[in-house]
């Protein structure tokens, strides 16, 4: 008969689950920090040059390189369906790939003007289908604006809903940032866990874990109330 | 707001956005346009030292976090593996969708 101090058998599993769950849980930090490094130092440092749009070191628009030129098409036939449909067409033609964007509202049915981005590169396409003749500005950035367009190339805006992702590879980078976001919450989660059982800690972590909490709440909630 | 000199009067409408779109508006500013006019209150310019902080301590906690996995021999190998594939993935989306 096992005695009042023995371990019994329910708490003898219930520590060796916790042991486990240790272990994994910080096993499990280490290697979601270690896949996603390059893509969290990528959010970090872009995140650092966006905002301080000034600094002129990493300044990339205004040191672009453009290229224009003028090319032949052929006008899609009435069997292209829609603005993305047409354009998807002539980039089809030109050999261009990348995320189309809309930035005017289109009122004559023979000229087509649209933009088509992907980090590094502007496409500016101004199509007269009367003329089947097509005008590109191509514009290059240098990896400053490489790195800035990855951080924000999810391919929607939240205020022009006729944006939508239209290119493969802006889903892979939407989702990719996806990944990151949620493998960052793991890593927050994982390391409250493993803050959590070291009670000599306990104290200190609560004070700071606050203090953090209120200065984000002052920006995020309280500042709506004060002014 | 709308200011007329003229007349000497102002309108003024107030929009409530959120709690979402607060969010929002703190992580998408400055932003690359207008930069030199924005930033302009003290509690965004709070916010974005703030926020600079947040990123050198980012930078902080990850390079003591990939010393703090080093020292651990039994998990190096896993270790260089995950990175490596990181690495990969990551140059290999950067490379497939800037050329």
């Amino acid at each position: 008969m096992p005695s009042a101090t023995e371990p019994t058998g329910k708490s003898l599993g219930a520590s060796r689950f916790r042991a486990g769950f240790e272990r994994w849980n910080r096993k499990l930090h280490f290697y979601a920090g270690l896949i996603l490094l390059f893509f969290m130092w990528l959010f970090a440092f872009s995140g650092l040059l966006l905002n301080h749009p000034t600094w002129s070191f990493a300044e990339s628009w205004s040191n672009r390189k453009d290229t224009n030129y003028e090319r032949e098409i052929t006008a899609p036939g009435p069997e292209v369906k829609g603005d993305l449909g047409q354009a998807r067409e002539i980039l089809r033609q030109l050999g261009i790939e990348g995320e189309i964007l809309w930035t005017t509202t289109r009122t004559n049915a023979n000229q087509f003007e649209f933009q088509v981005r992907r980090p590094g590169h502007f496409f500016f396409i101004k199509a007269d289908f009367a003329r089947q003749r097509v005008t590109v500005r191509h514009s290059v950035v240098n990896l400053w604006g490489v790195i800035k367009v990855l951080h924000v190339f999810t391919g929607v805006q939240l205020d022009d809903p006729r944006q939508s992702r239209d290119w493969a590879l802006t889903t892979v980078s939407a989702y990719s940032m996806d990944v990151v976001a949620a493998g960052l919450i793991f890593m927050v989660l994982s390391s409250l866990y493993m803050w959590w059982v070291l009670p000599q800690k306990r104290l200190l972590g609560a004070v700071v874990l606050g203090l953090g909490s209120i200065i984000c709440g002052l920006f995020c909630i309280g500042l709506r109330w004060l002014f | 707001m709308t200011i007329s000199l003229a007349s000497r009067d102002a309108t003024i409408v107030t929009r409530e956005t959120g709690l979402a779109d607060a969010l929002v508006t703190l992580h998408k500013f400055p932003g690359q346009h207008v930069s030199n006019i924005r930033m302009n209150w003290f509690y965004m310019k709070a916010w974005r030292w703030m926020a600079d902080a947040t990123v050198y301590l980012i930078l902080f906690i990850s390079v003591s976090g990939i010393y703090l996995w080093y020292v651990l021999r039994a998990e190096r190998k896993v270790g260089f593996i995950l990175l490596f594939a990181g690495a990969l993935s990551f140059f290999g989306m950067a490379y497939a969708l800037s050329h």
